[in-house]
C-alpha cells in the first residue's frame, strides 16, 4: 500500500480531544489562534528566539510558532487558558506571578507562565542559575528578570506550602 | 502542500523517492523558519517524528561483527573501520534527551551532551534533533561540532538500501551535506573513546557568542583532552563556525599528543589551531575576531586540563 499524506489532525488541546480539518503544515501557533481562538498564545518574533509563543506538548515547552500541527498528531498540548479553571484557583505559578509582579504588558506572560510551570514540575528544586538558565528562552521587554525569576522561586515556595498543608490535612 | 507522516523507515524512503520536490522535518526548527522566510517552499513535508527513531542505546558491541564496511563517497571507496562499543543515537532524538547523556567514565558521548544543551534555550532543545543539526549543514551546529570531535559515523537510509559513513565526508560545506535524492539520515553511532584508569580527561564544548542562550556561535570548540603520567594520550579538537564546515585542528592535535601541556607547547597548539581556522567576516564578527577566539577557546580549555594533571 502506497502511504498517503494526512489530511486532519487528531490532538488533545487543554485536555479536550480535537479532531481537526486543517492543513497539517499549518503552524500550531496559527492553529490555536485562528481556528480555536485560543488567543493566548501570543507571536512575537515568529523564529524561535522570543518565547512568546511558548505552549506545553506532553508537559513539555516548545515554542509553537516552530511546530507545524501535523506532527502534534497524537500529542497533547497546553495552553495559557487550560492551566487552572476560570472558577478554580490560580495555578502556583499564576498565583506567584501575580503576587511578585512579574507582569507588565503581560505579552510574554503567558508563554513565561509555561515555561516556569514546566520546571517546577519537572525539577523538584531549583536555584537562581537553573532558573534562570531554564526560562533563557522567554524574552520580555518591560518587566524584565529579576521579579520573573522572584516568582518562580515563589512559586516553589507555594507548592511546598500546599504539599505540606496537604501532608498535614492526611494526620488530622 | 502534501504532509507525509510516514510510521516506518521503508515508508518513508518509498515517499522520498516519487516526490522528488519534498523536504524532511524532524524537530522543524530549521525548517519551519526557512519556509517562513522563504529560502525554502517544499512541495511535500516528510515528518521523521513518527518512525521511531527517537531513542538511544549503549551498543557493547557484543552482538556485531567487530568489522563492518563503512562507506566513504563513492569516489573514494570503501573503508574499513573497526567498531567497538558506542551508543546508536536515532535521527530524530531531541536535544533535551542528548544533554541527558551521563559521561561518568569520561568515554566520549559527555562531549556531546555538553553541545546538546548549549543549544538554544529550552523550548527549542525539546525540537531540535541531532539529526537537523547534521543535514542543516550549518558550521556553527554546536552538536555536529562534538560528533566531528568524536569521530561519529552517519547512518543513512535510501533506495539502494542503508550505508554508513564517517561524518568528514557528510560535511560537504554550509547547507551541504553528502546525501544522495531520496536518502535521509536514520541515526549516528558515536564510538566510546576508552581510556586508561591511570588517565584524567577534560572533554567540553564552549561556544563564543553575544550571550550564552539563543546564540549561533561565533567560534565554538569541542575538545576533549586526555592524559596519562602528564603526557596528553589523546587530543580531539573540533572548531565550530570558523571554516566551511565543523572541521578539526589535526595539526594542534598531532603536535599536542605525546608531550606534556606546559606554557609554551599551550602557546604553540593554540597557534596551530588558529591558524588551521579559516573563517570568514559576517554580520556576527570578522574573520579575525574568529581566529583569535579559536586561539583564546584552545589555550584556555588546554590550560585548564593541564590542572586538571597536577
Ligand atoms: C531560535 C533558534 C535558536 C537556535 N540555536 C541553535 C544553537 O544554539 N546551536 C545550533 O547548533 N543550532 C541552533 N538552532 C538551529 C536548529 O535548532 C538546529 O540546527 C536543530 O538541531 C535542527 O534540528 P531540527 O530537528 O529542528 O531540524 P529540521 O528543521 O527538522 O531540519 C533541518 C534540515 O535538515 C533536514 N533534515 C532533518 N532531519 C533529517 C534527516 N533525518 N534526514 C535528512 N534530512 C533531515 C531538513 O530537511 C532540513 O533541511 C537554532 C534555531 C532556532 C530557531
Ligand atoms: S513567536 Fe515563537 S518564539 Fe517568538
Ligand atoms: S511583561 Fe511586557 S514583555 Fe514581558
Amino acid at each position: 500500500m502506497q502511504p498517503k499524506p494526512i489530511e486532519e489532525v487528531t490532538v488533545t488541546i487543554n485536555g479536550r480531544k480535537e479532531r481537526l480539518a486543517v492543513d497539517p503544515a499549518k503552524r500550531l501557533l496559527d492553529v490555536l489562534r485562528e481556528d480555536l481562538g485560543l488567543t493566548g498564545t501570543k507571536e512575537g518574533c515568529g523564529k524561535g528566539e522570543c518565547g512568546a509563543c511558548t505552549v506545553l506538548i506532553d508537559g513539555r515547552p516548545v515554542n509553537s510558532c516552530l511546530v507545524l500541527v501535523g506532527s502534534v498528531d497524537g500529542h497533547e498540548v497546553l495552553t495559557i487558558e487550560g492551566l487552572a479553571q476560570p472558577d478554580a484557583a490560580m495555578h502556583p505559578v499564576q498565583q506567584a506571578f501575580v503576587e511578585q509582579g512579574a507582569i507588565q504588558c503581560g505579552f510574554c506572560t503567558p508563554g513565561a507562565v509555561l515555561t516556569a510551570v514546566s520546571l517546577v514540575d519537572s525539577q523538584p528544586a531549583a536555584d537562581e542559575e537553573a532558573i534562570r538558565r531554564y526560562m533563557a528562552g522567554n524574552l520580555c521587554r518591560c518587566t524584565g528578570y529579576t521579579k520573573i525569576v522572584s516568582a518562580v522561586k515563589t512559586a516553589y515556595e507555594i507548592l511546598s506550602e500546599r504539599k505540606g498543608a496537604g501532608r498535614r490535612k492526611k494526620e488530622c | 502542500m502534501e504532509y507525509y507522516r510516514p510510521t516506518s523507515v521503508e515508508d518513508a524512503v518509498q515517499i522520498l523517492g516519487r516526490s522528488p520536490g519534498a523536504a524532511c522535518m524532524a524537530g522543524g526548527t530549521d525548517l519551519v523558519v526557512a519556509m517562513r522566510s522563504h529560502k525554502r517552499g517544499p512541495h511535500a513535508i516528510v515528518d521523521l517524528s513518527g518512525l521511531g527513531l527517537d531513542t538511544w542505546i549503549f551498543d557493547d558491541a557484543s552482538n556485531r561483527p567487530a568489522k563492518v564496511k563503512t562507506q566513504g563517497t563513492k569516489k573514494a571507496g570503501n573503508d574499513e573501520q573497526r567498531l567497538g562499543p558506542g551508543w546508536r543515537i536515532g535521527a530524530t532524538v531531541t536535544m533535551a534527551v542528548l544533554k541527558t547523556l551521563e559521561d561518568e567514565d569520561n568515554l566520549g558521548v559527555g562531549l556531546l551532551a555538553d553541545a546538546a544543551s548549549q543549544v538554544g534555550a529550552t523550548q527549542i532543545q525539546n525540537r531540535a534533533t541531532a539529526g537537523g543539526n547534521l543535514c542543516n549543514g550549518s558550521p556553527a551546529a554546536d552538536a555536529v561540532c562534538a560528533m566531528v570531535a568524536l569521530d561519529a559515523l552517519i547512518e543513512i537510509a535510501g533506495p539502494t538500501g542503508a550505508e554508513t559513513m564517517p561524518i568528514g565526508k557528510f560535511l560537504l560545506g554550509p547547507g551541504r551535506v553528502n546525501l544522495e535524492p531520496g536518502q535521509f539520515l536514520t541515526g549516528i553511532f558515536v564510538p566510546a573513546h576508552d581510556m586508561k584508569k591511570s588517565s584524567v580527561a577534560l572533554q567540553e564544548y564552549r561556544k563564543v557568542g553575544s550571550r550564552t542562550s539563543l546564540v549561533i556561535a561565533v567560534a565554538g570548540l569541542a575538545a576533549r583532552t586526555v592524559l596519562d603520567k602528564g603526557k596528553v594520550v589523546e587530543s580531539r579538537l573540533a572548531l565550530s563556525s570558523v571554516a566551511p564546515t565543523c572541521i578539526r585542528a589535526t595539526e594542534a592535535e598531532a603536535y599536542l599528543t605525546g608531550g606534556p601541556l606546559s606554557p609554551d607547547r599551550i602557546r604553540e597548539a593554540s597557534h596551530l589551531a588558529r591558524e588551521e581556522a579559516r573563517p570568514i567576516t559576517d554580520l556576527r564578527a570578522t574573520d579575525q575576531y574568529r581566529k583569535e577566539m579559536v586561539s583564546a577557546l584552545v589555550t584556555d580549555h588546554l590550560t585548564r586540563a593541564a590542572a586538571l594533571a597536577q
